[in-house]
């Protein structure tokens, strides 16, 4: 049974073109190859960040 | 391939020339971040949007480095209508590679046109005010504007998923699966729509069918074409064998010709004798019909005749009281004026008055005085007889005007 208010919170407003910059700039592109170089300097260095 | 540590060309090699780094764990990843490239495409190919852009955004977290997930990632977000989230990843696209990347067409092709991509940002504007308001609990109003937005951004999946949500709601179960079934021709593997859709299935108890009309019709015809049809019915399967079809031109001319001449001897041998009885016929009734008329209208015009003469006969009647009346009315008068004569003495006058008296007109009281002032005078009046002979003469004279 859908509940239309629950529903309704899943969704988001849509950005439109002028939030287009900020949305580029606060995008995340860490892959999995990011992390392992981290990891590796981690060990490396012997220290965590967090 | 490049060397994720110092950035060398790497062969075939599980180390690097250069760093001498083991580089397995990356050509892993890269191997995913293909893999899930490769399903992405295949996705996108037979319109399942929504399964390829998760493949794709799988495939980027293998590798962020793979242009052309990133681009193909653009791409389905775009025909989802989603342009921002596609605009921001071709921009990236380009920033990774800005030679020989398909990402800097797309951002010049967006651009060209202006007045479609502010035709877009103002849908996704009102979008956002739409669900404002439906927020707000007007949902009246954010119908009529997705209604507009989704003419105007047909793309757009989001716009197709709230009206749905806003007619199911309302109940409006008919409109609802109209709504998306046109999501699905876009996305159809979008587990909003598939949600929604079923939810309405439920609700009424009829399935939804997805694969479109033309789709049906072209298996249908597919399986006309291999010659019989062949269909159930309750136990049995019945095979109608394949129907003629005429395949030469002059064949069909003369089929044709002799079909049109054969209709043209039905009709001027069946249809129109009876058309032509049917007219007859007609006819045949209204000149019955105003024959009817003719005589109810004699008969009134004798029965008014009638009428007239039975008035005229009254009238003269009528007339001949009114004489009578007078005659009685003038012969009492004249007895008065010679019976007041004879008591005034004045005989002659008496005399002379008398005369104008018809005794027929007299009462018997009256024919007394009258019989007192005639013995008075020696003078009689008129008579019965003569009277009689009067009016005999009057009528005579009537009767002949």
């Amino acid at each position: 049974m859908i509940n239309y208010e629950e529903e309704l919170k899943k969704f988001e407003p849509s950005l439109d073109v002028t939030d287009a910059e900020g949305a580029i700039y606060n995008r995340e592109l860490t892959d999995v190859l990011d992390i392992l170089q981290e990891i590796l300097k981690e060990t490396k260095t012997g220290t965590r960040r967090k | 391939m490049n060397c994720m540590y110092c950035g060398a060309l790497l062969t075939e090699e599980d180390y690097c020339p250069r760093c001498g780094r083991n580089i397995l764990i990356q050509r892993k990843a890269y191997y995913l971040s293909n893999l899930y490239y490769n399903r992405g495409l295949e996705k996108a190919s037979i319109r399942d949007l929504s399964g390829a852009i998760e493949c794709l955004r799988r495939s980027l977290t293998f590798n962020k480095r793979n242009i052309q997930a990133r681009n193909l990632l653009g791409l389905v977000y775009y025909e989802t209508g989603e342009v921002v989230s596609a605009l921001s990843e071709w921009v990236i696209s380009k920033n990774l590679r800005p030679v020989q990347n398909l990402a800097s067409g797309y951002i010049q092709k967006l651009q060209a046109n202006p007045n479609r991509l502010n035709m877009i940002n103002t849908t996704i504007r009102k979008y956002n005010q739409a669900l404002e308001n439906c927020q707000a609990g007007h949902e009246d109003m954010a119908a009529i504007q997705l209604k507009k937005i989704l003419t105007q951004n047909p793309k757009l999946i989001k716009g197709y998923h709230l009206l749905a949500l806003i007619q199911i709601k309302n109940h409006a179960y008919t409109k609802a699966r109209r709504t998306l079934r046109k999501a699905a021709r876009i996305d159809k593997t979008n587990t909003t729509t598939l949600r929604f859709l079923k939810e309405i299935d439920e609700r009424t108890g009829v399935p939804t069918r997805l694969d479109d009309r033309k789709t049906r019709k072209e298996k249908e015809d597919k399986k006309e074409s291999n010659g019989s049809i062949a269909y159930q019915s309750g136990n049995e399967l019945i095979i109608q064998p394949p129907a003629f079809k005429e395949k030469s031109t002059m064949s069909m001319m003369i089929t044709l010709a002799v079909g049109f001449l054969v209709g043209a001897a039905v009709f001027w041998f069946l249809v129109l004798p009876v058309k032509t009885q049917e007219i007859h016929r007609q006819v045949n009734q209204q000149i019955t019909d105003y024959s009817n008329a003719i005589a109810s209208q004699e008969a009134q015009v004798s029965e008014l005749k009638g009428q007239v003469a039975d008035s005229n006969s009254s009238t003269g009647e009528l007339e001949q009281q009114a004489n009578q009346a007078q005659d009685q009315s003038s012969s009492y008068e004249a007895l008065l004026l010679a019976y007041s004569a004879m008591q005034s003495e004045n005989l002659d006058e008496a005399a002379l008055q008398i005369q104008n008296v018809q005794t027929a007109q007299l009462s018997d009281s009256a024919r007394a005085v009258y019989d007192l002032v005639k013995e008075a005078t020696g003078v009689s009046g008129i008579e019965e007889d003569a009277g009689e002979d009067e009016q005999e003469q009057q009528t005579q004279e009537q009767d002949v005007q």
